[in-house]
């Protein structure tokens, strides 16, 4: 009998059915959560609920598609829908064996092909459905009106735009941070620290959370990022420590290649006069060491002919008490004299010898001259290692002094590309590869110290509206508002490549020496007792330095002027 | 092997018989219908209604329509079980000889059975159901085709025997003349108080009869239909677990195997009464109340409330048609 037809229809009227209960049930769960976006208990996502309903549906409905629709039980229902009275379910168990089966199995193909599947399982709306749409019609109007300003207060939708405002500003802080590095580059500490800026900045836009609640994130965020910039830093210095006891031994290695055993890499570096002014030197020395050496030795035989004679004085046995103990005194301190001049000799001894292998080790083959003067006489080289210096300096400066200034990125880009430009120029990049790897990462680390240091001060510098914080409400993320800075251009984030420099301490309002209490959590968690007279003029120098290096941008330069005279007056 | 021809012989027959019956009977079709499903299905039929209504007509329609031998015995309370089956007389040669009672005819009419002693019930039943009587040590057949209609008085129960449940089980229907409508009586005085009365012709015959046994026999069950006659069955007895509420509130014991038969055997003239080959739900449904509504023995609490065997059998056989759902259900 042809029921697959039948199989069909019944597979898609209960993924249809089951569609409907999957909506059902979602849109329950969906209500409940507009309830409470409305109430603010939790934040909603609009997008995410609409996934939700539409996977659970489309997951209702391919479980109901994916049920198994036994024969039997398909004839019998039939039999029900279309009136057949048990003739298709009896046709099924009876065999047609006889006049009276084969009868029943004809009247039932005849009475099924004359049936339309979908007349007897509908599609349809049932009451249910229609519950279930006027539900999902309630729960988003409620989700509507939780996120329209029309039951909002002035106060509170001016509180929602600035939030709003901060939102952007987060995402620009995140966008010339940490998304401007490459996503390979980021440890797991950091990709965190990117969703949860996301999510910060979702929960400001959507303004759904209490201003508390938003500024205690943000301070956490604050927090994580200049402890993850202590980390960089520290890892950036443990790099570069990588990288010099990877040269070290790179070049002791080429000694032992090239040069007598034993000899010294660091007299590989010398130049040629270096190296004739070393050896004369050295010569000198040795003439000197081994004249000293011989009068030792002419001394020393000289104790010990008088120590002999001593012994044979006291050989006699008419000598006095007094004259025995003078003699044994006298032999005494002769011998301690002459354990000391054998010391002397040995040490002597030894100098001789550590000169003869320093003036050895000068006599290096051409080859590992020529190899290590290509690489330490090459200007690229000199200059990574000033900027490798400087590096370590910085990062060891980050981690001692949160307000230290981190490495810029154009100082970061310059060693970047001298270290390239060294390894182009090694005749054997492969010998170094260690060393230039370990460079390459602390660069690395450096960048992203720098990206946590930027971030950690432009989320500590952001103020929540609402809360008294580093700032009232501004778009620039460079500086607080003073209140005494005249907005007249419309607030835009920054664009193009910034160089955020922390500036800390706190405000004077009135008076000299005045202190604020933040209340709010800051970026430090503490707070600030630096007077303020201390720190402002360093920092007005630094802000002045960074608008005559063109740093700052031109349109906000004169802000930036009249910021730190305000802050004078 | 029945055929297509075999069901369509006998719907004609069936059909045949009942119109001619009619003819002279006036209302209760679902009676004649009743007694000729008995009779098709080789049972035997107790009709419980008031004096007068027909019955004794009925089944005098039914043996001349079919051209078969009638009896009719009116029971009382002095009746012997020899006054039923017959018994040995001593012939003019000095041998005893086999004098044959009224039951040795096609159709029996046993009028007002519970007025008998239990002693002569039981020599009627015991012949309905062996189909032969012993006196005197020797087996009397007794005529193929052969039915009995017990008739009994719902109202007058003072002086009688009411059938035990185990004789009752035997009938393979109880049907309940009901009283005929207004019109009915009033058709009824006009043909019997009339100058002209008719008679049912000659229809059939016993042959006919035997064939239409044999045709019901043939008529196959499906399994899913059986086992919800068999549900049915088992939902009348309080003791088992898929009993019905009813069951177990109001019956003191359910139908016996014997009902099962009956409804299935019922069923299958009902499907082909209704022009099917096969049986269906709806065909055992027809048959329960009136194979079982003598089948189930209700308690002290039925009747303080008033239920009748039929009302409980409602509630059967709603309450296995609400576990017998569409098992697709989209």
């Amino acid at each position: 009998m042809r029921l697959k037809p039948f199989v069909r229809r019944v597979r898609l009227v209960r993924a249809w059915r089951f569609g409907w209960l999957g909506l059902g049930a979602s849109t329950l769960i969906c209500l409940a959560l507009s309830i409470a976006d409305l109430l603010r208990w939790m934040n909603v996502e609009p997008l995410s609920a609409a996934i939700f309903l539409a996977a659970t549906t489309v997951l209702s409905a391919a479980v109901g598609a994916c049920l198994p629709v036994r024969t039997h039980a398909l004839a019998d229902s039939i039999d029900r829908r279309a009136g057949l009275k048990n003739l298709l379910v009896s046709s099924i168990e009876i065999a047609p064996t006889d006049g009276i089966g084969e009868h029943i199995h004809t009247d039932a193909e005849s009475r099924v092909s004359k049936i339309k599947p979908s007349s007897i399982f509908k599609l349809g709306l049932a009451k249910r459905d229609a519950a279930t749409l006027l539900v999902l019609v309630v729960a988003t109007s409620i989700f509507l009106l939780g996120n329209s300003p029309i039951l909002m207060s002035e106060e509170a939708k001016r509180n929602r735009e600035a939030l709003k405002e901060r939102a952007a500003l987060v995402k620009h802080l995140t966008k010339v941070t940490i998304d401007a590095i490459p996503k390979d580059k980021l440890n797991e500490k950091d990709k965190r620290l990117a969703d949860e800026l996301k999510k910060l900045e979702s929960d400001l836009e959507k303004a759904k959370k209490s201003p508390e609640e938003l500024a205690k994130e943000q301070s956490k965020a604050a927090d994580k990022a200049n402890e993850y910039k202590n980390d960089h830093a520290k890892s950036a210095i443990d790099d570069i420590k990588k990288a010099h006891s990877a040269l070290e031994a790179w070049k002791q290695k080429e000694v032992d290649k090239s040069g007598p055993h034993g000899a010294d890499a660091a007299m590989a570096q010398l130049s040629d006069e270096q190296r004739n002014e070393l050896n004369n030197s050295l010569n000198k020395q040795l003439k000197e060491t081994e004249k000293d050496l011989k009068a030792l030795q002419s001394k020393l035989s000289a104790q010990k002919s008088k120590l002999a004679e001593l012994k044979e004085k006291l050989k006699n046995p008419n000598l006095s008490a007094a004259e025995r103990a003078a003699l044994e005194k006298q032999m005494k301190d002769l011998e301690s004299q002459i354990a000391a001049a054998g010391a002397e000799q040995a040490n002597a001894q030894k100098a001789i010898g550590d000169l003869q292998k320093q003036i050895a080790s000068l006599k290096l083959s051409p080859e590992a001259l020529e190899s290590f003067r290509n690489v330490m006489n090459d200007p690229a080289y000199v200059e990574l290692q000033k900027l490798a210096e400087k590096l370590a300096k910085q990062m060891q400066n980050q981690q001692n002094d949160p307000a230290a200034e981190p490495p810029t990125k154009e100082e970061l880009e310059e060693m970047r590309q001298k270290l390239e430009e060294l390894a182009k120029q090694l005749r054997d990049p492969e010998a170094l590869k260690e060393y230039l790897d370990a460079l390459r990462k602390a660069l690395e680390e450096g960048r992203l110290c720098h990206g946590m240091g930027a971030l950690g001060f432009g989320l500590g510098g952001l103020s929540i509206p609402g809360l008294p914080g580093a700032g009232a409400a501004t778009m620039d993320i460079f500086t607080g508002d003073t209140g005494k800075v005249n907005h007249t251009d419309k607030p835009e984030p920054g664009q193009g490549t910034t160089h955020l420099t922390p500036i800390r301490g706190s405000r004077r309002e009135i008076g000299p020496d005045t202190y604020i209490e933040i209340k709010a959590p800051t970026t430090v968690g503490n707070r600030s007792s630096v007077p303020y007279r201390k720190v402002l003029p360093q920092y007005k120098q630094k802000a002045e330095a960074a608008m005559n290096r063109q740093e700052i941008p031109k349109a906000h330069q004169k802000r930036v002027k009249e910021y730190f005279e305000s802050l004078g007056k | 092997m029945a055929t297509e021809q075999d069901i369509q012989w006998f719907r004609d027959s069936f059909e045949r018989i009942r119109t001619e019956v009619r003819r002279v009977i006036v209302g209760q079709h679902e009676i004649v219908e009743g007694v000729l499903i008995g009779l098709a299905a080789n049972g035997n039929v107790l009709l419980e209604g008031m004096p007068g209504l027909g019955k004794t007509l009925l089944v005098r329609s039914l043996s001349d329509a079919l051209s078969l031998d009638f009896s009719r015995i009116q029971f009382t309370p002095d009746m012997m079980p020899a006054d039923v089956t017959g018994t040995n007389v001593l012939a003019e040669n000095r041998t005893f000889e086999f004098r044959r009672g009224p039951i040795f005819a096609n159709l029996v009419l046993a009028d007002e059975i519970n007025r008998a002693t239990p002693k002569t019930q039981s020599a009627l039943l015991e012949a309905m159901q062996e189909r032969s009587v012993t006196v005197g040590g020797r087996r009397h057949e007794l005529a193929d085709p052969f039915l009995v209609m017990a008739t009994q008085n719902p109202i007058e129960q003072e002086g009688t025997y009411p059938l035990p449940e185990a004789q009752l089980d035997r009938f393979f229907m109880k049907l309940l003349v009901p009283f005929p409508t207004k019109s009915e009586l009033a058709e009824v005085i006009n043909r019997t108080t009339g100058v002209k009365v008719d008679n049912a012709e000659h229809v059939a015959d016993a042959e006919t009869v035997v064939r239409m046994r044999a045709v019901v026999r043939e008529i196959p069950v499906a399994e899913s239909v059986l086992d919800y006659a068999l549900n049915i069955v088992i939902a009348t007895h309080p003791d088992s677990e898929p009993a019905s509420e009813s069951a177990k509130r109001y019956l003191r014991y359910g139908a016996s195997p014997r009902g099962a038969q009956s409804i299935i055997t019922a069923a299958k003239i009902f499907a082909m009464l209704a022009g099917r080959f096969h049986v269906a739900k709806e065909d055992i449904n027809a048959a329960v109340k009136p194979c079982l509504r003598h089948r189930i023995l209700l308690n002290f609490e039925a009747e303080a409330d008033n239920m009748t065997p039929d009302m409980v059998l409602d509630e059967v056989l709603a309450f296995v048609a609400q576990q017998d759902r569409d098992p697709i259900r989209v």
